[in-house]
Parts: structure tokens; C-alpha cells; sequence
């Protein structure tokens, strides 16, 4: 009651807090979209998205002449609803995005926490890791790993994790030897804070934002990255529908059957064009240094 | 071990310990920091004394070594680029610099307070002072509740004068005004009723007003608790109004140091006699304000002689103050100077006009 007060007071004055823009609006909502659309039981698509109707080779979309209300985004080469596969594939490409970016996240914010905190040799050998890691082209990386280990889903996480720690952690390494030399830091040594009371309730939450910030582009690079390897058939394996998969199934019909292609990859650059979107807007909001201008 | 402190008072007349077992004892204590181009002694071979319930002041300009020397008798300082070379710490029986990162832990915060010289910097923006204040109960009284830890949080920050206590927990280090922060950080310091409180230049950072209400807070819970203080200032007439004792520091090293009114009445370093010199008078004549002539010495090409030669006036063309350095010897009970010519302050002081 009085914080609904408080707010609606400060909202009258100049100090008022800005409105999301537009942008920000419809990143969310397509964001919400292709999320619940992911995860929500699929039980009520018009059409199983892996049932094959040789018979219904490339239907175009409802809209278009001789298309199929009941598949109104039209048909594959395999007589597969485009709409059924683009809601199931997102659920393959969110699983695997997410868990590898928490995955990552979890690896290099420890890794940098450590690192940027004890410094000295510790910092050393990570620090040297993290160069080799970065210096490594991700896309040979991944491709060499799934090629050995077999392309299933936790295998991808593992692999898209292991190749994007390094950025964390030398963000995070970064944070903390600033942080490092603050006096508040000083003093919780001088109250006897012990080494992991500084790391997580002094350190952590300072880094958080800029966690959350890259995170959102940290999302967006790697629906990319699994598009492109499912793309070139080390992604998600038949018969899980995936996004990258359908483009790649569909790019010899482009004249034929543009829908098949074009209407995945739309949804793609959808996606990825949010949380970059997202990503901006929450790094003007959360920056205090941004907030002046 | 408070038994030991309180141990009833044992003469040494021989020596220049004082009359009572201290409480907290640094040794010769040094510290150097690896510079380039050399190594830079920013304490060199200090020693002191706190006794239980009394108030030390350490006086000195910036660079005299006054933080260094506190922050490495509780092995804050950061090691490297620092490296304690040398020096006993003596708290409750222990050499806090022999003991071990674990059960130095125990001692920070529970045994020692420290309060910091910036209010502004030294609270974490991203917690709330009631975070804060619970850190620090905490991590020494582990079998605390959280309602007892809120409980005594609340209490702690009535002590210090913040009205409303209860709802400014809740409140991050921004909500809160300079002079809010520093009664903050003397209820963190103060937590854990330490029996030794170090203040490092607590008032510096705030003005004027704001330094006597927070002195008086200070000053309040150091008389409830009875903490031996260490404070730590560039200012003499705080030191005056609140020290019993002080010891002054110049280029790293203690100069001199005795109870406050022989400080100020019977200075026995000319250094003293020029920081006297240079405090504003309320009587007598309308005077520009002294200062002492020429800035403190590189400490990483330090010479042979007196560190204070270069600046001072006694000294002139005597050759011993170029070529030796004075060590600190008592000149009265409990009354101790730096100079090789420590009977002549007085005359000097009179002709400075500073007695």
C-alpha cells in the first residue's frame, strides 16, 4: 500500500522512472511466445509434427492458394506440418540453449569469481585457459567433440558449455579485481569475513548484472550456434524436430517451397533479434552509469 | 585471558613497558611494499602499546605510514606487493602474526573492530545495512537465530543514533547520508562488543558537524563497551579533546609518544613542535598559519640520518642528523622522543613560539 504510494508519487515527478520502449515490449512478448509455445504439452497441435504424409509433399501455407487450412503454415518435402515442427523444435533449441548458457554460467562465473579473488598462479593457469579456450574456433571445437561423442542433447549442453565458460569467467575476473581494491571489501576482511562470505554475498552480487546483461546476448549466441549445428546435421537428430534441421532439410526447395525454409528461419531471427533487444534494454536499465545521459 | 590484562599493575621501571600488561602490543614492526626502483619501508621497526580502556591516538601527515601500520598488525594489507618483514603483534597471548588465516578470522570483528576512513565506500552498495550488521554477528556467533541476529541488529543501530532503526535495516548504503553510514559502520564495528576498536580517520570524510555528532556516538559506545581505541588521524585537536596517549608517526616511524598533555605541553620532536606550530590559536595575536618547510622524504631513498633532518630547523649543520639515525628512547616515564637532541626541543618549542 504505501509502496504503491511511494511509486505512483515518484512516477509524477522527474526523476519518474523511463517506460519500456516499444522494442523491449515486443522482445518480451515474442520471448513469452516461443517460450510457452516450447514447453506447453503438445497435445494440442492440429498435426503431429513427425508424422510423415508423403502424400501432402510441400502444401503451401493455409493463406496461399491451395493451401490447407489444417496446416496453415504449409507442408515439408516429407509432408510434415511447418507450424507442428516450429513449435516442437523450439522446445529441443530452448532446452539446449538455456541449460548450456546456466551451465556456462555456473563454470565461468566460479571460475572468474576464483581467479579475479585469489589471484596469483590460480589466475595464472585459468587465465591461460581461458586464452586457449578463446583463441580455440568454437564451431571446430563443437564439431570435433559431437563427432567423437555422438550429437544427443545432453552431449550438445555439455559441448556449448565447455566452449563458452572462458567469456564468463574473464568477465567475471574482470569485476572482481576491480571490486577487489573497493574498501568495503576491506572491510568485511576487518570483520572476519571468510573467503566465501566475500566471494558470495560481497562479490557475486556485484557482478550480477553484468551477468544477467551478457547472459541475454550469451542466449541469442547460442540458439545461433545450435541452429547452425543442427543445420549441418551435428545438432538435434531426427526425428526431434529442430530448427536448424528444417532450414537445412529445405534450402534445396527454396523456389519449390520457400515456407519451409524461410518460416523457421524467420522464427530464428525472431528469437535471436529479442533477446538481443532484451539485452540492450536491460543493460540501459541495470547500468548505472548509462542512467545519467 | 582478560584475567592477564587486568592482571593488576606490575612496575617496571627498567623498561619502557608500561605499567600494566597491554592489551594489544606491536613490536617492531615493518612493513615494505616492493616499488620499482627499490623497496619502499612504509612502517619501520613501529612499536607500541594499547592498555585495556584507554584511548591511543596516532598522529602523523598522509604517508607517514599510520594506516599501513594498523592494517598490517591485523594482516589486512594486501601481501604482495606489501611483505611484513618483521614484527610481533601481541593480543590476548597470541602473536597475531603467527597465527593462522582461520583463527585470525575469529579475532577480526570479534575481538577488534576496525572502522574505515571513507563512510561512503567502505558499506557494500548492493546490501542492505541490515545485511550488513548480520554479516558481521554472523560469522562469530553462529548459533545466533536469525529474529535474534535482526533483533540485536536493530539494537545495535538505535545505539548509534539512527532513528528508526527498525526500518532503516531494510535500507541500502545510498538511503543513508554520510554521517548515517559512518554510526553504521561504528554498529558493525561495535557488533561484536570487541575489546579493541580501531578507527582509521573515522570523521576525515565527513564535515564538520557531522564529525562531532559522530565522535560523540564513538565516543558513547566505546565508554559502554570500555574498548581500547586506536584512532587513527591527521587532526591534533581531536587527539587532544579525546586521546589519552599518542604516538606520532613520521615517515613510517614513531617519532614520538607519551601521554597526550606531556605531548602537548612538553613536546620532545621537533616534528611534534612543528605540528603543534602549525594548529590555529584562539588567544593572543592574529598569525599566518606555520607550516613545516619542505614535504616528507622519499621513502625509498631514504638516507642514513634522521628521516626529519632534511626539514628540520635544529637540526641546521649538525652532523650526526645526517648521519645517524635516532632510535626512540625514553626521555621521560612513559615519555619517549626520536632525536638526538630531544633536551633542546624545549627551548626550540618556546623560540617557535609554540609554549
Amino acid at each position: 500500500m504505501v509502496e504503491r504510494q511511494t511509486r505512483s508519487q515518484s512516477s509524477s515527478t522527474s526523476v519518474a522512472r523511463k517506460r519500456w520502449p516499444l522494442t523491449a515490449l515486443a522482445s518480451g512478448v515474442v520471448l513469452l511466445f516461443v517460450v510457452l509455445m516450447a514447453f506447453w504439452p503438445h497435445g494440442w497441435l492440429p498435426n503431429d509434427p513427425i508424422q510423415i504424409e508423403p502424400a501432402l509433399r510441400f502444401l503451401p501455407p493455409g493463406f496461399m492458394e491451395g493451401g490447407d487450412p489444417q496446416y496453415w503454415l504449409g507442408t515439408d518435402v516429407l509432408g510434415r506440418d511447418i507450424f507442428g515442427q516450429m513449435i516442437a523444435g523450439a522446445r529441443a533449441s530452448l532446452l539446449i540453449v538455456v541449460s548450456a548458457a546456466l551451465l556456462s554460467l555456473i563454470i565461468g562465473v566460479a571460475a572468474g569469481l576464483v581467479a579475479g579473488h585469489f589471484g596469483g598462479r590460480i589466475d595464472s593457469v585459468m587465465m591461460r585457459l581461458v586464452d586457449v579456450q578463446l583463441a580455440f574456433p568454437v564451431l571446430v571445437l563443437i564439431i570435433a567433440v559431437v563427432a567423437v561423442f555422438g550429437p544427443s542433447i545432453p552431449n550438445l549442453i555439455l559441448v556449448l558449455a565447455l566452449a563458452s565458460w572462458a567469456t564468463y569467467a574473464r568477465l567475471v575476473r574482470g569485476l572482481v579485481l576491480s571490486l577487489k581494491e573497493q574498501e568495503y571489501i576491506d572491510a568485511a576482511w576487518a570483520s572476519g569475513a571468510s573467503h566465501g562470505a566475500v566471494l558470495i554475498r560481497h562479490y557475486l552480487p556485484n557482478v550480477a548484472t553484468s551477468i544477467v546483461i551478457f547472459t541475454t546476448f550469451e542466449l541469442a549466441r547460442l540458439l545461433l550456434v545450435e541452429a547452425a549445428l543442427s543445420f549441418l546435421g551435428l545438432g538435434v537428430q531426427p526425428p526431434t524436430p529442430s530448427w536448424g534441421r528444417m532450414i537445412s532439410e529445405a534450402r534445396n526447395y527454396l523456389f519449390e517451397a520457400w515456407w519451409a525454409s524461410a518460416l523457421p528461419g524467420a522464427l530464428i531471427v525472431a528469437t535471436v533479434l529479442a533477446f538481443n533487444l532484451l539485452g540492450d534494454e536491460f543493460r540501459d536499465r541495470l547500468d548505472p552509469h548509462r542512467d545519467k545521459a | 585471558m582478560l584475567g592477564a590484562v587486568i592482571g593488576g599493575p606490575q612496575q617496571h621501571e627498567t623498561n619502557r613497558k608500561a605499567e600494566l600488561t597491554p592489551l594489544l602490543s606491536v613490536q617492531s614492526l615493518t612493513t615494505e611494499f616492493a616499488v620499482e626502483g627499490g623497496v619502499l619501508r612504509a612502517v619501520d621497526s613501529v612499536s607500541f602499546d594499547l592498555q585495556a580502556g584507554e584511548l591511543l591516538g596516532v598522529v602523523g601527515e598522509s604517508g607517514s605510514g599510520k594506516s599501513v601500520t594498523v592494517l598490517s598488525a591485523l594482516r589486512l594489507i594486501p601481501q604482495p606487493p606489501a611483505r611484513i618483514r618483521s614484527g610481533e603483534v601481541w593480543f590476548g597471548g597470541q602473536d597475531l602474526l603467527k597465527l593462522s588465516e582461520r583463527e585470525l578470522k575469529k579475532i577480526r570483528g570479534r575481538d577488534i573492530g576496525m572502522i574505515f576512513q571513507d563512510p561512503m565506500t567502505s558499506l557494500n552498495p548492493v546490501l542492505s545495512i541490515g545485511q550488513q550488521i548480520a554479516e558481521v554477528l554472523e560469522a562469530h556467533n553462529p548459533e545466533l537465530s536469525r529474529s535474534d541476529v535482526t533483533e540485536r541488529s536493530v539494537e545495535l543501530l538505535a545505539s548509534v543514533g539512527v532513528p528508526d532503526a527498525k526500518s532503516r535495516l531494510k535500507q541500502y548504503p545510498h538511503e543513508f547520508s554520510g554521517g548515517m553510514r559512518q554510526r553504521a559502520m561504528i554498529a558493525i564495528a561495535m557488533a561484536n562488543t570487541p575489546s579493541v576498536l580501531i578507527a582509521d580517520e573515522p570523521t576525515t570524510a565527513l564535515d564538520v558537524t557531522i564529525q562531532a555528532q559522530v565522535l560523540d556516538v564513538l565516543e558513547r559506545s566505546r565508554s559502554q563497551s570500555g574498548a581500547a581505541t586506536i584512532l587513527i588521524t591527521h587532526d591534533l585537536g581531536l587527539i587532544a579533546e579525546m586521546a589519552d596517549r599518542v604516538v606520532v608517526m613520521y615517515a613510517g616511524r614513531v617519532v614520538e609518544s607519551g601521554p597526550t598533555d606531556e605531548i602537548f605541553n612538553s613536546p620532545q620532536h621537533p616534528y611534534t613542535v612543528g605540528l603543534l606550530g602549525s594548529l590555529p590559536k584562539l588567544e593572543g595575536e592574529i598569525q599566518r598559519l606555520v607550516s613545516i618547510d619542505g614535504t616528507p622524504p622519499d621513502l625509498v631513498a631514504l638516507g642514513a640520518g634522521c628521516p626529519f633532518a632534511e626539514r628540520c630547523a635544529m637540526a641546521d649543520s649538525r652532523s650526526i642528523c645526517n648521519d645517524e639515525r635516532p632510535a626512540l628512547e625514553l626521555v621521560a616515564d612513559s615519555h619517549a622522543s626520536a632525536c638526538h637532541f630531544s633536551n633542546e626541543v624545549q627551548g626550540f618549542a618556546r623560540k617557535e613560539g609554540v609554549l
